[in-house]
């Protein structure tokens, strides 16, 4: 997540409800945004309602947002996650009658061969995490956001974010347990 | 600093970075950028402003404050030795008029008796001490305030003792509160469950800093203590 060229020229005129300026904010972090959500819920249609969500809340938002420093995306992925978390607490039971197979035969975007199952596998492991344990785990490794930008996304300190991060991989470690794990092992050999 | 990881929590890292990365197509990235556009002529989300209770319950608000500071600081002398005891105070339903009690406890730091929960249904109504169940006859939604430390926060939700206040997800707030943050919060209690409430105006009134650095030698060492601390990661 590197800030767009001209962020904060970008910010300010999307402020005074430039169109075009917020349009570029908008191109600059939606793929980022959507890829966030989506592996945070059960179907593309949740993910596409999520992330024009969260644009929406960005720009009603934006005369109350000021730069204290962190990155613009940072508070992008706050508005997600919040937006995520609550979406997760109205859907839980309606989720908890799918089962399993349901959720992944219809909606896991992640292919059909032997490698990309045991991938898919690891997605629905990541889901059944906590959210903040989710949201480390993708913005650090699937973003390949540096610590610094995860812990201002999690309002979390740069320590606190790396324990986290620790927890996060032993708890889904356990959750794949160690035949998953060996799967992933010889899934990455043959890659 | 580089970090090493176990064979199992690289083979997942791997995993982590092998999944295949999802798109917004093209045509929805387009339809979702005319409602984003389209977003720039509404209103600007209401921003958590005194607009939203009457000025005549603002005012009752500052004299009930007012009232509660000077009995407190009246009372200081006799309650500094003992530890300040939970105060009972009542919101009422008014479906069923039973009186619903929620017990809270007291400004541990001043040890002051603050009355924590106040109903306000369109004229301020306070009630502390022993409660007497009076019956307001209302179906609009009822407004309280609550005072007292975050307890615990879990996305838009925040716990002061025992309620749990639902804010806006996008509030800057949020970014910016803490467990041990005193708030006061002006909120819906729109279910009639009054442990879960919807906040519409909140404030901090205390923030619990980290403790200060030893205000000894350089003025600038904020990031060497920040890489001491990495000592503890493991």
């Amino acid at each position: 997540m590197q800030p767009l060229d001209n962020e904060r020229q970008l910010i300010q005129r999307a402020q005074q409800k430039d169109k075009d300026a917020v349009a570029q904010l908008y191109d600059g972090y939606v793929q980022a945004i959507f890829r966030y959500v989506r592996y945070r819920v059960e179907s593309d249609y949740e993910a596409e309602e999520l992330t024009a969500e969260v644009f929406v809340r960005m720009v009603r938002g934006l005369s109350r947002y000021r730069d204290d420093g962190a990155p613009f995306g940072a508070w992008l992925y706050r508005i997600a996650g919040n937006l995520v978390q609550d979406q997760y607490r109205s859907r839980k039971r309606k989720l908890e009658q799918l089962s399993e197979s349901q959720v992944s035969d219809e909606t896991d975007p992640f292919g059909k061969t032997a490698r990309a199952e045991e991938y898919a596998r690891l997605h629905r492991a990541l889901k059944q995490l906590p959210g903040d344990y989710q949201t480390v785990l993708i913005l650090r490794f699937i973003e390949e956001l540096p610590y610094d930008a995860v812990a201002k996304s999690m309002n979390k300190t740069e320590q606190a974010a790396r324990v986290l991060q620790h927890r996060a991989l032993k708890a889904l470690g356990a959750q794949l347990g160690a035949t998953g794990i060996q799967a992933l092992l010889r899934a990455g050999e043959l890659t | 600093m580089s970090q090493n990881y176990t064979p199992e929590e690289q083979a997942i890292i791997d995993g982590l970075r092998n999944l295949s990365r999802p798109e917004l197509p093209a045509e929805t990235v387009d339809s979702v950028r005319v409602k984003v556009i389209d977003a720039l002529d509404l209103p600007p989300a209401p921003a958590p402003d005194s607009s939203t209770l009457p000025p005549m319950v603002w005012i009752s608000i500052a004299l009930l404050v007012a009232g509660s500071l000077l009995a407190g600081i009246a009372l200081l002398p006799r309650q500094s030795a003992t530890a300040p005891e939970p105060t009972i105070t009542m919101a009422m339903d008014a479906l069923n008029d039973t009186p619903t009690a929620t017990a809270t406890s007291t400004d541990a730091i001043l040890g002051v008796h603050t009355p924590t929960l106040v109903s306000t249904d369109g004229i301020l109504d306070v009630r502390t001490s022993t409660p007497t169940a009076t019956s307001v006859p209302t179906d609009a939604p009822r407004r309280l305030v609550i005072e007292g430390p975050v307890s615990a926060i879990d996305g838009t939700r925040v716990t002061i003792y025992t309620t749990t206040i639902t804010l806006r997800a996008d509030d800057p707030v949020l970014a910016t509160l803490s467990p041990g943050d005193r708030l006061r919060v002006v909120c819906v209690d729109d279910d009639g469950d009054p442990t879960v409430v919807t906040a519409v105006e909140f404030s901090i009134i205390m923030t619990i800093a980290a403790p200060a650095p030893p205000a000894s030698s350089g003025s600038s060492s904020s990031s060497s203590s920040g890489s001491d601390d990495d000592d503890d990661d493991d």
